[in-house]
């Protein structure tokens, strides 16, 4: 079963999307802060993470940085769901190596849920 | 004179002859010298030795003779052409009668030796002869006697070899005794002497100037001199008669001047009153006239001189650093706070700008504004003159003098208005995150609900949750335009320059499409460019960001199997990027608003429903922040090219 990390600092937007993806048959994971998010991320390795930007702690831009850092976390897919959407801040997360950004504002649950398919799909 | 002038042109010719042929005779002298002394030696066991060494030293002597005369021709300034001819004709004659003498002292020695005699001393004195001959000009009893003279010393010589009467016999073979030809030998030199001088005449003549030649030059220098001599004397009254006239000027003028002085005095002495004399009135008014412009044009000069020092205070008190500096590159004017600012003094006004480039503060701004000595226009340049302060330098082209483009320079303080900058985009983005978080949150549970996750609804349920679907997706919409107003005065300030590889950047936006690209079936080509690559100062996330637009366009709105082709070149002092693609191009008559805010082209629309029309806008204000140009190229349904290039 794949094992997927959502990292978010909002509470229902996190229960809303954990249940949506667990329903589809992932194994869910969730952290609501940068700092854990990292400590799980070296510890369980997710196949893939969703990213919040605006989060306590370490933020996503910086928790995307560390894990660039460490050989065993840089090739772990991470697509940023955000709501900042700042042009500068896509393109910095695209450099740091998201492999894409979701604004939560635009896109459905189940179009994510797609995404996500599509990401677990191609890694393989 | 005109015999004279050729007398004296003659006489040079025959000199510089003379002169001539003593330096061919200086070769023989030695040869001369040798013969003579073998001869002695062999006429040394005869009796009259000391005789033939006497007459050997003659020989000698008389042939050098001609050489100097030759030496001492340069004082024959004195002398007439027929003394020097008579003094010549000497010469010769006696050189005749010496290679006479010659041969008949040693003329047995040759008998000895079986050699015929005659015959030597003929070819000798032909020889003698072609030498000579030049000497003789047209004188023809001279040259008769003298050709006449060595036939008979011939004749003699002839003679006295075949009655062997020789002075001495240097125990040669007896006499060969009279035959009869001696006569036919006496004939054939006779002969032949004759036919030598007169083939020498012949050429002597062809190749000299004849009297009569020399007389025409004449003629015509003495025509030239009389012309010159016309002209000059022309000039010289032409010279006089203005000087008369001159003189007569300044005599006229003189007399006036002493006719006013006369009546000046008169009139002061007659104590006449001013009215009555027109002339003094007149004067007496263009004397208040003057008064009067002299008075206005004092006030005029005050006036401006107040509105200097108004103009003085305003620019003292500007709040900005300014300064003037002219076509020379020199500063005109540095005002208060430019003082203050980056520590200018007073005597640094006159000083040329370019000296300041040791300022730290100032430098940078130098960097931008200075062409070697020279301004050039700039707007809004970015530098640092501290950390953590900015300022924009820009320059502003003076109404100026024919001289030259004299400047305005202006430094703003844009500190405050960079960390405005930045906390409003901080702002902004923190806003819109918690703006949004709630609505999306309520849009994806209406969604849910809608979609009939929690169970299916009633029809009355589902018009309900579809209406606040759309309130709050309302919402979504209002927040999405706040955040794209905010953003628009994004990229005018540039936060970080670094040291940027441009090509590095590019191709990480390349790759960042990629996937977005391919599944479009879309090809991206890059074109690196030259090997070399100069880095650029940049703003590396406000520049990617551009980048990053240009590349996005050009993906989006090509069709499905298109071809982007990405280059980078250098071209005179900048880096230069395009981007071109094979999509559906932008319409004419929408191609002067493409760089607006909010503008979207309609085909555009078509295509892409989502779009802001901020892209461009914000890829400009970045392009330009960096002292870049950025245009396009673009024709509907076949493509669009974007072109920026920013200095190194």
């Amino acid at each position: 079963m794949k094992k997927i990390l959502i990292i978010e600092d909002d509470q229902e937007i996190l229960s809303l999307l954990s249940r949506k993806i667990s329903d589809a048959g992932y194994q869910v994971q969730t952290a609501q802060d940068g700092e854990e998010g990292l400590k799980i991320l070296r510890s369980d390795k997710p196949d893939l993470v969703l990213l919040d930007i605006i989060l306590p702690n370490v933020d996503g831009l910086e928790l995307l940085k560390r894990k660039q850092a460490l050989d065993e976390t840089k090739d772990i897919p991470v697509v940023v769901i955000s709501n900042s959407g700042a042009p500068a801040e896509i393109s910095q997360a695209r450099r740091l190596g998201a492999v894409d950004w979701i604004t939560k504002t635009e896109f459905s649950l189940q179009e994510t849920l797609d995404k996500i398919n599509k990401i677990i799909q191609e890694s393989r | 004179m005109e015999s004279e002038l050729s007398a004296q042109a003659e006489k040079r010719i025959l000199l510089k002859g003379v002169q001539r042929q003593a330096k061919l005779r200086q070769l023989f002298i030695p040869v001369l010298l040798v013969v003579l002394v073998v001869l002695v030696v062999i006429g040394w066991k005869t009796e009259a030795r000391f005789l033939i060494a006497l007459c050997a030293g003659f020989i000698f002597f008389s042939f050098s003779l001609f050489l100097i005369v030759a030496r001492f021709a340069h004082r024959t300034e004195s002398l007439t052409l027929d003394q020097i001819q008579h003094i010549l004709s000497g010469v010769f004659v006696l050189e005749v009668l010496t290679i006479w003498l010659f041969f008949y002292l040693f003329g047995p020695i040759a008998a000895a030796y079986q050699a015929p005699l005659p015959y030597l001393a003929t070819i000798f004195y032909i020889f003698y002869i072609i030498l000579v001959a030049p000497f003789f000009r047209g004188d023809n009893i001279y040259q008769n006697f003298f050709y006449g003279l060595i036939w008979i010393a011939l004749a003699i010589l002839i003679f006295l070899n075949s009655s062997c009467r020789f002075l001495f016999d240097y125990g040669s073979s007896p006499c060969p005794g009279e035959s009869s030809t001696e006569g036919l030998l006496l004939l054939f030199s006779g002969l032949v002497i004759f036919m030598v001088q007169f083939v020498v005449n012949h050429f002597q003549e062809q190749a000299n100037w004849t009297s009569d030649q020399l007389r025409r030059i004449n003629q015509a220098l003495k025509e030239k001199l009389k012309e010159e001599g016309y002209q000059f004397a022309r000039l010289r009254q032409e010279q006089n008669s203005m000087r008369t006239r001159n003189i007569q000027k300044l005599r006229e003028k003189d007399r006036q001047i002493r006719d006013l002085n006369q009546r000046l005095k008169e009139r002061l002495e007659s104590g006449q009153e001013p009215e009555e004399d027109q002339e003094a009135s007149q004067m007496k008014e263009t004397t208040e006239a003057l008064l009067n412009i002299l008075e206005d044009t004092e006030e005029a000069r005050q006036r401006a001189e107040a509105e200097r020092e108004k103009t003085m205070t305003i620019i003292n008190n500007f709040v900005d650093a300014l300064l003037v500096v002219d076509y020379r590159g020199l500063i005109q004017m540095i005002n208060t706070r430019a003082r203050e600012v980056f520590g200018l003094q007073g005597s640094d006004q006159g000083r040329p700008l370019l000296e300041l480039g040791n300022n730290s503060k100032l430098s940078p701004a130098l960097d931008h504004i200075l062409d070697g000595h020279q301004l050039k226009v700039v707007k809004r340049a970015g530098f640092e003159p501290k950390e953590g302060i900015f300022y924009e330098v820009s320059t502003v082209p003076m109404p100026s003098s024919e001289e030259g483009q004299d400047y305005l320079v202006v430094f703003h303080d844009v500190s405050r208005e960079k960390l405005v900058q930045r906390m409003k985009t901080e702002f902004v983005s923190i806003a819109a995150h918690q703006l949004r978080t709630p609505l999306s949150a309520i849009k994806w549970s209406l969604k849910m609900l809608l979609d009939g996750d929690e169970g299916e609804l009633n029809n009355g349920q589902k018009t309900l949750m579809k209406k606040t679907y759309w309130s709050n997706q309302r919402m979504i919409n209002l927040v999405n335009d706040l955040l794209n107003v905010s953003r628009i005065e994004e990229g005018r300030f540039l936060y970080e320059l670094e040291e940027t590889d441009l090509r590095e950047m590019v191709k990480r936006s390349i790759t960042t499409v990629e996937t977005t690209a391919s599944r479009k079936k879309i090809k991206i080509s890059f074109k690196p460019g030259p090997k070399k690559l100069p880095l650029i100062k940049a703003d590396q996330e406000k520049l990617s960001l551009a980048i990053q637009n240009l590349i996005d366009n050009a993906v989006k709105y090509s069709k499905e199997g298109g071809q982007v082709i990405v280059s980078i070149a250098e071209e005179n002092g900048h880096v230069l990027v395009s981007v071109e693609d094979q999509g559906i191009g932008i319409p004419r008559a929408q191609q002067p608003r493409v760089f607006q805010r909010f503008f979207r082209a309609g085909n555009a629309i078509n295509q892409e429903t989502e779009g802001t029309g901020l892209g461009l806008f914000i890829t400009r204000n970045i392009i330009e922040a960096h002292q870049g140009q950025i245009w396009f190229k673009s024709k509907e349904n076949q493509g669009t090219t974007f072109y920026f290039k920013i200095p190194y």
